[in-house]
């Protein structure tokens, strides 16, 4: 690698960078949609190596400018391992890119690290480009930038008792990771009269209608206040997503309407339980009503009524 | 009281009632400011000339307070009359026909200029906001009378070092949240009709005064689509089923009929029925008491009493006596069961031939 090389490789890439950008950026798009459209909760972020961090890499790793497959990258974490097989699933399964290239869950048993799964993809649109794409679950983007941090990558370099304590922690995190995905599978087990079950369902359709953020606590506090009402369903599963089939379209379009209102907050409308709240006004609104004013004021509930186009009853409609 | 069949509903706690949402989507507006009248003609009249430019969140306002107007026990559905003395019902006819963006201009500013020249003082000035919508996926077309409103605000300011609230007046508010009701009447062309939803506070007051009839019936030109004849006779037939044939316990049967006697007999001039069933009705039975009224097209917003078939159909007679004891009945009952007698010694003799049913305190 000579100077004249790397100087190549610079002016190289500040004319190519543009177009690695876009292609990040579609390729970080394409994952969130299929991701929101199966439901699985993902962080998802691209980055464009940055020039001197290229040359670093080329001067280090001795390769050539067409050799570095990372020059994009798209991050994509998740929370529990059984999400991470289902994101492995759909990036290998996308219509829009070709997978060239895999690196294997897992690690040998003997090396440092708990590492994530690596693909390099070609999309359909940037043919002559490669992207990489790495699919994390928390913990392992957790060790990933400690581990990054630390500087460390082969172990012949590291004193043994040190050594042993990054084993340790390695598998402590693995162990977390395995342990969290039983649990959560524990749960969805649960009889779906439990809160915590109802919220999975609501989830599950909130994400893939709108995905934005919101608070798991005041779900639950919702979900519980209303379970007099729900625990009166035989099928509470069945009828949210019989509620969804029918009234999707009008669901995402009260979401993609108000998500333009930015001016126009409304507490519990970008909540998974507002799908809820929608489909018990279809199913007894008096009820509704009745059990959520032993717990909270009506206004939040009103805001909704008047969204969905309901009446609310009127002891809790403004005096006029 | 007549039995009649009731259709089945299912009552999981408070029963299957079926809710129809209102499904309203504002493509445009346009406001128009309409003082009350002023001397000349349309002297402080303020037609625009374009389309009001609003953003998403104005949109999504307006289409809630609307929403909760026509979903208010306040609101009516409605035909336009076209042989009105009122200009409205044909310029919202040639407009739901072929609707354009020229003809929205032209038309709202017509129906400014008829509710300048239909008010008079006992009208609130205000704004007059034309609507091009759709409802439930049909080519519609809105009117909303909004009524300003005063007030003051008071916001925390540090002045001189000190945190104090500064007030201010605000003037010239429409819509604001605790207006529950405005004045709407919203008209969409399907399968080449005309339907119609209108809504009023103030026609709960009954329709024999100008001021309750002003809105729908002189500045629409509508009509409401129930009569209140039919309602009234409906609604005792339905109410006095479901209690007949519904409701099991006998305590209940008689104070659920002593409560809509009362609501029958009371001084208002309207009848509400979702308001009767949410005060007077268990909660065990109000759903399917609402399915009830719905399936026999008994409207559950506020409609006009009918006092005649109330007298005819539920009023009481009454025979107290000295010692306390009261006789209280249909007058059919009293008819065909009750025989009085006068004895020798100016005494009355009530004879009743009924089977009991219950003795109780």
């Amino acid at each position: 690698m000579n100077w004249h090389t790397l100087e190549c490789a610079r002016q190289r890439w500040e004319n190519e960078k543009p177009k690695y950008e876009q292609l990040a950026k579609r390729i970080r798009d394409d994952l969130e949609s299929c991701t929101a459209t199966a439901g699985i909760q993902a962080h998802i972020s691209y980055r464009i190596k940055e020039t001197a961090s290229l040359l670093k890499k080329l001067w280090v790793k001795q390769k050539s400018y067409e050799e570095l497959s990372d020059k994009a990258g798209v991050r994509v974490v998740v929370l529990f391992l059984q999400d991470l097989h289902q994101v492995c699933d759909l990036i290998r399964e996308a219509p829009w890119w070709e997978v060239v290239k895999e690196e294997p869950f897992g690690i040998v048993y003997n090396e440092i690290g708990y590492r994530a799964i690596h693909f390099d993809v070609r999309h359909c649109a940037f043919p002559e480009l490669l992207c990489e794409i790495q699919a994390r679950t928390v913990y392992q983007d957790a060790w990933a930038q400690a581990s990054h941090f630390l500087q460390y990558k082969k172990d012949e370099h590291i004193p043994h008792d040190i050594l042993r304590r990054i084993y340790r922690l390695s598998a402590v995190l693995e162990v977390a990771d395995v342990e969290f995905d039983m649990i959560k599978k524990d749960i969805d087990k649960l009889p779906d009269t439990q809160p915590l079950s109802v919220l999975g369902e609501l989830e599950h359709h909130y994400l893939q209608m709108v995905g934005t953020p919101y608070n798991r606590e005041l779900s639950l506090e919702v979900i519980n206040a209303l379970m007099p009402l729900l625990s009166q369903l035989k099928d509470l599963k069945g009828f949210i997503h019989t509620f969804v089939q029918n009234y999707g379209a009008r669901l995402r379009g009260i979401y993609q309407k108000y998500l333009e209102a930015k001016g126009l907050p409304r507490l519990l409308l970008f909540q998974p339980e507002s799908i809820l709240i929608f489909a018990c006004f279809q199913y007894d609104s008096h009820q509704l009503f009745s059990l959520w004013s032993q717990r909270f004021p009506s206004e939040p509930l009103v805001e909704l009524a008047d969204i969905w186009g309901i009446r609310a009853p009127h002891s809790a409609e403004y005096p006029y | 009281m007549r039995s009649r069949a009731i259709p089945d509903i299912v009552s999981p706690g408070g029963g299957e009632h079926r809710v129809q949402p209102i499904d309203l989507s504002i493509a445009r507006v346009i406001f128009h400011r309409v003082p009350q009248p002023q001397g000349s003609p349309a002297t402080g009249l303020q037609l625009s000339d374009a389309e009001s430019p609003v953003e998403p969140e104005h949109i999504c306002y307006l289409e809630e307070r609307m929403k909760s107007s026509l979903t208010s026990i306040y609101s009516w559905e409605v035909r336009l009359d076209l042989s009105s003395r009122s200009p409205i019902p044909r310029l919202i006819e040639a407009y739901l026909r072929n609707p354009s963006q020229d003809s929205f201009i032209h038309i709202s500013q017509e129906c400014a200029r008829h509710l300048y020249s239909c008010q008079d003082r006992r009208n609130t000035e205000g704004m007059l906001c034309a609507v091009d919508c759709t409802f439930d996926g049909c080519q519609a077309f809105a009117l909303v009378k909004f009524e300003s409103e005063d007030g003051i605000r008071a916001h925390a300011k540090n002045l001189n070092g000190k945190l104090v609230f500064v007030v201010e007046m605000l003037r010239d508010l429409l819509a604001t949240k605790k207006a529950r009701v405005l004045k709407v009447g919203l008209f969409w062309l399907k399968d080449g009709e005309i339907h119609g939803l209108a809504s009023d506070h103030q026609r709960s007051r009954g329709s024999r005064t100008e001021v309750a009839r002003f809105f729908i019936d002189h500045f629409l030109g509508a009509r409401l689509l129930m009569d209140p004849t039919v309602a009234t006779k409906r609604f005792i037939e339905v109410t006095c089923d479901f209690i007949n044939t519904s409701i099991v316990d006998n305590d209940l049967k008689v104070r659920i009929y002593g409560h809509l006697v009362s609501t029958l007999e009371d001084a208002a001039p309207i009848i509400d029925p979702q308001g009767f069933a949410e005060d007077k009705m268990p909660e065990a039975y109000r759903g399917s008491y609402l399915g009830c009224l719905e399936a026999a097209s008994v409207p559950l917003s506020v409609f006009d009493k009918d006092r005649e078939v109330i007298t005819q159909m539920v009023g009481s007679m009454r025979f107290q006596f000295e010692s306390h004891l009261l006789l209280v009945g249909p007058p059919k009952a009293f008819k065909e069961k009750v025989r009085v007698e006068q004895t020798e010694d100016g005494l009355i003799r009530t004879v009743i031939e009924d089977r009991l049913r219950k003795v109780g305190k």
